[in-house]
């Protein structure tokens, strides 16, 4: 093998792997035919003046394709993610169901996570298990909605007194002043 | 979808290292060594394909339906069977009668506006 022929074997590593797994030898075959036919001399820095920039322009191509084909990889690494959030909005929902003090915010918060983790294990799986994931999503989300009507008049009671008292409409008395003439 | 439902025109217009590829196995399987030279000699040595450039046009063609790799020899005796031949198949066939279509329409239209003519260095109408 000449130096020639390795240094363009080394510079094939520059490719994505899968690429270089299906394409690298029928390349590096390609250039070493191309050696054979112009090689020698200035023939081989002809070949490599070809070859070089036709190596650095393909390397960007399928490294650029390769990038938008990280598809997979996001939708498995978001689907993972949901899936600990399901999963630790389950524990938590149980948690306060299972520790409470019976009051009807701590049983709304409870009810209302349970559904909810449901609702994102629908959405997790909805690629891989299309029936049981709508499932999944029309249940949890008619339960979140439902045990949510339990603490809602509550979050809009938090919500109003909280607005009131940042715009000084709740906590201190406003004085008028006289509208002078 | 069945090779006969694809439409040719939805991969028009073919990027020009797959139109050579097609053209040059137009006429039989080839590997990737024959395919260089054969665009070569039809382009007189103005077109030549690097490895690069080659292997990803075939990778593409492949996935697209337009190319599949052959498992025949045609010279078994004279060959290294490490090679890898490719030849084209009938959606591919199907795709560059379709392109070579379209670029006779646009050779047709440039004839009708005389525009190798018209846009010779001198012309005072040449850019």
């Amino acid at each position: 093998m000449s130096r020639s022929e390795r240094l363009y074997r080394t510079m094939l590593l520059a490719y994505p792997a899968e690429h270089r797994r299906r394409y690298g030898e029928p390349m590096a075959q390609l250039f070493r035919d191309r050696l054979r036919r112009d090689g020698g001399g200035l023939g081989t820095v002809r070949v490599w003046a070809s070859v070089g920039p036709d190596l650095v322009g393909s390397v960007f191509i399928e490294r650029l394709e390769t990038a938008m084909n990280v598809q997979t990889w996001t939708n498995r690494w978001w689907e993972a993610t949901v899936l600990v959030f399901a999963f630790a909005q389950t524990i938590m929902g149980v948690g306060v169901l299972a520790f409470g003090d019976g009051s009807h915010i701590r049983f709304g918060i409870g009810w209302g996570l349970l559904p909810a983790a449901l609702l994102l294990g629908g959405l997790a799986v909805r690629r891989r298990r299309r029936g049981l994931a709508t499932s999944m999503i029309i249940v949890g989300s008619l339960g979140a909605a439902f045990a949510f009507w339990l603490i809602y008049p509550i979050i809009l009671a938090v919500i109003v007194i909280a607005g009131g008292l940042g715009s000084g409409k709740i906590g201190r008395t406003r004085v008028l002043e006289p509208v002078s003439a | 979808m069945t090779e006969a439902e694809k439409d040719p025109h939805d991969l028009l217009p073919l990027p020009p290292a797959q139109l050579h590829i097609l053209l040059a196995l137009a006429d039989g399987e080839r590997h990737g060594y024959a395919v260089m030279s054969e665009v070569e000699r039809m382009t007189d040595g103005e077109v030549s394909m690097g490895p690069g450039t080659l292997y990803g046009a075939i990778k593409r063609m492949l996935n697209a339906g337009l190319i599949e790799e052959s498992d025949n020899r045609p010279d078994p005796e004279l060959d290294d069977e490490r090679r890898r031949y490719y030849r084209t198949k009938g959606f591919g066939a199907r795709v560059l009668t379709a392109e070579l279509s379209r670029l006779d329409q646009l050779i047709r239209a440039a004839q009708a506006k005389q525009v190798a003519t018209r846009l010779r260095p001198g012309w005072e109408g040449a850019p």
